[in-house]
């Protein structure tokens, strides 16, 4: 089962080692990023970073697809590099989550929603299929932030 | 002379070094510090250091493991064989790699920053006792 879904192109980095993980209870970190998923040197960074007891899996929209239609007792964090990625595991038959938003990629075409997000048309597009299926977005970087519904 | 890099998460780089340079003599325009930015603008920082690399080999100091500043110091040694990242640097670390750094190759500067940085661990307060 899924106890946690965020969206964060940083993916496995200092906001999840140091606040999320502790706060969450999970046994396995499941990476969604097809990028990292072919790139050795990141696994193995990743590894390195989680704390010791944690399962690791990383790999595409497509192959985590198994992984989340086991009916297992393991409770996942699932980590998303980003949107796109999200949007491809629901057209899998992923279902609609609440979502947190850590941080998205920067480019000066996105706009600013909060400190570590941006989005552009294409992005808010996106977010409105998904609400529109049942999703919620909620931008929160640290346990500590505010949360905040994101309404596009 | 191997190069110095700081990489860190906010401020810490930069102040790091501008209290190391309180303590030890040494010209702070030759230590590139670098932070991840609140725009977490990551290929941008990875660019800056890539064009910091020095000639002679270069050790990364960085603040913490799996923290952004780590993962993408790490993603810059994949264009270059003599490149070292070292998390958890400290004041101790850091002045050890600046004054070391036209006496030893990278491989040996690299073990006496570790050293340094492990001996600088202590419960003073136990040893006090």
């Amino acid at each position: 089962m899924i106890c946690f879904t965020r969206i964060d192109n940083r993916l496995i980095h200092g906001q999840v080692v140091q606040s999320w993980l502790p706060k969450i209870k999970a046994d396995e970190v499941l990476v969604i990023s097809k990028q990292a998923a072919q790139n050795t040197l990141m696994v193995k960074m990743m590894r390195m970073a989680l704390p010791q007891g944690y399962a690791l899996k990383v790999c595409s929209a497509q192959e985590a697809l198994n992984s989340l239609k086991t009916n297992s007792d393991k409770k996942i964090f699932l980590l998303v590099e980003d949107l796109n990625q999200l949007l491809e595991l629901t057209e899998q038959g992923f279902c609609p989550q609440k979502v947190n938003i850590g941080n998205t990629e920067y480019n000066e075409n996105k706009k600013e929603f909060s400190t570590g997000v941006y989005f552009n048309e294409k992005d808010l597009a996106i977010i409105k299929n998904l609400k529109n299926k049942g999703f919620t977005f909620i931008i929160q970087a640290l346990p500590s932030s505010l949360e905040v519904e994101l309404n596009a | 002379m191997v190069k110095i890099i700081l990489v860190s998460h906010g401020n810490m780089a930069q102040a790091l070094l501008e209290t190391a340079s309180n303590i030890g003599s040494f010209d702070i325009s030759e230590i590139p510090a670098f932070s991840v930015s609140g725009k977490g603008d990551l290929e941008s920082l990875s660019a800056k250091i890539l064009s910091a690399l020095g000639q002679d080999g270069t050790l990364i100091l960085v603040d913490t493991l799996g923290g952004s500043s780590c993962n993408t110091a790490v993603q810059c040694t994949q264009h270059s064989q003599n490149v070292k990242v070292v998390c958890g640097v400290n004041l101790n670390m850091l002045l050890t790699a600046i004054n070391n750094r036209n006496k030893m190759d990278l491989q040996s500067l690299t073990k006496k920053v570790l050293e340094d940085g492990k001996k600088s661990l202590i419960d003073i307060s136990e040893k006090l006792k």
